[in-house]
């Protein structure tokens, strides 16, 4: 038992002073830990975010639209939003960390989508997976986060071998991307962008040519339209070029040198060569120089287009330039009116050098032609066509003329065609008949009649003198001369008689024609009643059929 | 623009695979025989030139037609003449003529070199064709010119019919150069009644 004295001491308490941070909070900070190292590696492991603009976002899903390269994803789009202008769209996508060094300045991105052309049909899978961005790297260069993606696939994969050149056409035909440029029916290349320049109103295509079909482009290679038909009316008749099927469809281009031409130098880069409208076209020698003349016709100039042939001795040296130019203060109302027909002569088909020098040498000649006697004349140069030509010829009646000008350029004389001339002369002889006094020639002829007997009197005396002259030894042999000529006359006309063969050749020529028009005429028939019946099968009615008479 | 180029063709192509082809049979006027091969004296025979025999226009086509009513004809799409009727029509008449009587010789101008001719003959057919009647018909008008006295030409209208015993364009054929025989008959009496 203890005292009171002992109880009232109190032993002092040992205080331990308590922790101030309980065991129990590692267990939170380690999770912030972990989730702060999972935060940094996801941060760390993430590859770059980049921006591609585009026209639209059509077919693209933020968290869905995966970026491939090669049908390999490499990223996926992650944000989409209206560009600041709002006339485009930045896409975001985030691409994988280990192709981020890809992503090179000028790499092309493009929305693959199912497109049917008719090169062929292209991204059906995308109708299944969804569309999706392809992605085309640069090879070199520095790395970007920003592109211009492209509103349509290229046509050339980056870094392709080849040569790009640029076409341009002459006429009116036109071409479209994606058109494809064929060498012997291979297709070795293809258009891939049209551009329409305004200044000079032309229109220039950008073509691909692969290797090594593009060491066949040379300094003389040519290109020619090698689409469909080719149907060609010309003073020299009808020519019709087939392409293959496939062009038949679609354009094409194809390209070779020039008959009888050396291969030439390699083309560099970006070359302009001219499209001509036909395979025949880049066999005609093109020429820079040329002269020009008037040519004031009196007659008609209905078969004479412009690109017509002046021709001299049959040898073409120059084209009809135009043919509607009317003066000033003057008008076709006025009959006597001569139509102006301005042509041009090229010093290279005289077989001078086509250079400026020969242009003054060709002139001067030209001249001295004209002052010698040369003419223009228009001929007829197919009849059944109607197409007209000009010929350049000599006619000593012209010789010695003044040199007139029209417009500060020299005139060439113009003379009569001679089939113009003949039917002139045709028309002037049925005009006189026609003014022939008939009723009064019958009237004499009655007069005539009465003085029946006075004229066989003379008759009888001009046989008499009739004897004498043929008697005479010379005139015998003017009767003699004129017997020939009318055995001569007689054996031409027999060439164009009924039994003639040349009369044969025409009818059956004949016959073939018109059998060949009944021919048509059914067809025709059918054409104008139901014009898709060329198309889609037209329900005929079932003909009736001879029947037997009813007993 | 690249839609339009390539629905059209196709379109065509499918338009041409759908439509089902005619069945096309062609007529001949005359059928080959050995008595037209006999070779024809030219002597001591009166000559008789077909100038020329023309058709109505609408026997000028291919088609042969078929008269459905009084007033209405069908031109067929399936049965057609193998040749145009006014080259065969003076030949089967030439020929008709020779195998019908032996004191003509008939030339065919244009066709046969024609030596100076006693007479010349000029046919106009209006009518040579089936009709829904049962019958075939031809009908026209030809002018014989005895060119050694033109007074005695004549010009003479012709009507002929033959009752048709079958069905078909085959008979109906047949009995379409029935008719031509009839008109070249016809021909050769007033040749002979103009002597």
């Amino acid at each position: 038992m203890m005292s009171e004295n002992e109880s009232s001491k109190a032993t002092p308490a040992n205080i331990t002073p308590e922790k101030r941070v309980s065991g129990l909070w590692l267990i939170p900070l380690l999770t912030v830990a972990v989730g702060a190292w999972m935060i940094y590696d996801n941060w760390a492991s993430q590859g770059p975010l980049i921006t591609i603009e585009f026209e639209t976002a059509e077919g693209l899903e933020a968290g869905k639209t995966l970026i491939k390269t090669r049908e390999v994803q490499v990223g996926l789009v992650e944000d989409i939003t209206l560009n600041a202008n709002l006339d485009g769209v930045l896409v975001s996508a985030r691409i994988n960390r280990e192709f981020r060094d890809l992503l090179v300045e000028g790499s092309r991105f493009w929305v693959v989508q199912p497109e049917v052309t008719l090169s062929g049909v292209t991204g059906l899978g995308t109708l299944i997976s969804g569309q999706y961005i392809r992605f085309s790297p640069e090879q070199d260069g520095q790395l970007s986060d920003y592109f211009k993606g492209l509103e349509q696939p290229p046509l050339t994969p980056l870094g392709t071998p080849g040569l790009r050149v640029t076409l341009t056409n002459i006429g009116d035909y036109t071409f479209t991307r994606g058109d494809r440029i064929e060498y012997y029916g291979i297709t070795v290349g293809t258009i891939e962008d049209v551009e329409f320049n305004f200044e000079e109103n032309q229109v220039y295509y950008n073509a691909f040519i692969q290797a090594p079909y593009h060491e066949l482009i040379t300094s003389n290679t040519r290109f020619w339209k090698a689409s469909g038909i080719h149907a060609e009316f010309n003073g020299a008749g009808f020519t019709l070029d087939i392409g293959s099927v496939r062009t038949l469809i679609s354009e094409g281009i194809s390209f070779s040198i020039p008959d009888g031409q050396f291969q030439g130098d390699t083309a560099t880069e970006s070359a302009l060569y001219y499209i001509y409208p036909s395979r025949a076209a880049i066999n005609e020698q093109l020429y820079i120089y040329s002269l020009r003349y008037w040519v004031m016709v009196n007659s008609g100039i209905g078969g004479l287009s412009v690109g017509a042939p002046v021709s001299h001795r049959g040898v073409q040296i120059g084209k009809v330039l135009r043919t509607d130019y009317i003066p000033e203060g003057q008008t076709l109302l006025n009959k006597d009116m001569p139509i102006p027909v301005l042509i041009e002569i090229n010093p290279g088909r005289l077989g001078l050098p086509d250079t400026e020098q020969s242009l003054q040498r060709a002139s001067a000649d030209i001249n001295n032609w004209i002052s010698e006697g040369l003419i223009a004349t228009i001929r007829t140069q197919n009849f059944i066509l109607g197409q007209q030509s000009i010929d350049l010829a000599y006619d000593e009646s012209f010789a010695n003329t003044e040199l007139q000008t029209f417009t500060d350029l020299v005139v060439i004389p113009t003379g009569e065609d001679t089939l113009q001339k003949f039917a002139d002369g045709i028309e002037r002889l049925i005009t006189k008949i026609n003014e022939l006094p008939i009723e009064e020639l019958m009237a004499d002829l009655q007069d005539l009649l009465t003085e029946g007997s006075d004229t066989l009197a003379a008759v009888q005396e001009l046989s008499a003198t009739g004897n004498e002259f043929f008697n005479n030894s010379r005139n015998a042999e003017l009767v003699e001369q004129t017997t020939q000529t009318m055995r001569s006359f007689e054996q031409l006309a027999s060439g164009f008689s009924s039994e003639s063969q040349t009369n044969q050749e025409i009818l059956k020529l004949m016959q073939s024609l018109t059998g060949l028009v009944e021919e048509f005429r059914p067809l025709v028939n059918d054409i104008k009643n139901t014009p898709n019946s060329l198309v889609f099968p037209v329900q005929t009615e079932d003909e009736l059929t001879p029947a037997r008479k009813a007993q | 623009m690249k839609f339009n180029r390539l629905v059209i063709p196709l379109c065509l192509a499918i338009g041409a695979c759908a439509s089902e082809p005619l069945s096309i049979s062609y007529y001949l006027l005359s059928t080959p025989s050995s008595e037209q091969a006999r070779t024809q004296s030219m002597t001591e025979k009166k000559t008789l030139v077909i100038e020329d025999v023309e058709m109505a226009a609408y026997l000028r086509q291919s088609g042969i037609a078929m008269q459905t009513s009084g007033s209405q004809l069908q031109i067929s799409k399936q049965h057609l003449w193998a040749e145009n009727l006014e080259l065969s029509v003076p030949k089967y008449l030439a020929t008709a003529m020779q195998s019908q009587s032996t004191n003509y010789q008939v030339y065919v101008r244009n066709l046969d070199y024609v030596p100076s001719a006693r007479f010349s003959l000029r046919v106009h057919i209006d009518n040579l064709q089936a009709t829904d009647q049962g019958e075939v018909v031809s009908s026209g008008r030809y002018q014989l010119i005895d060119n050694e006295d033109t007074n005695h030409s004549i010009a003479v209208d012709f009507y002929f019919e033959r009752d048709l015993q079958e069905d078909g364009y085959s008979h109906a054929v047949a009995k379409i150069r029935e008719l031509l025989n009839d008109i070249a008959a016809d021909v050769i009496s007033t040749a002979e009644n103009l002597n």
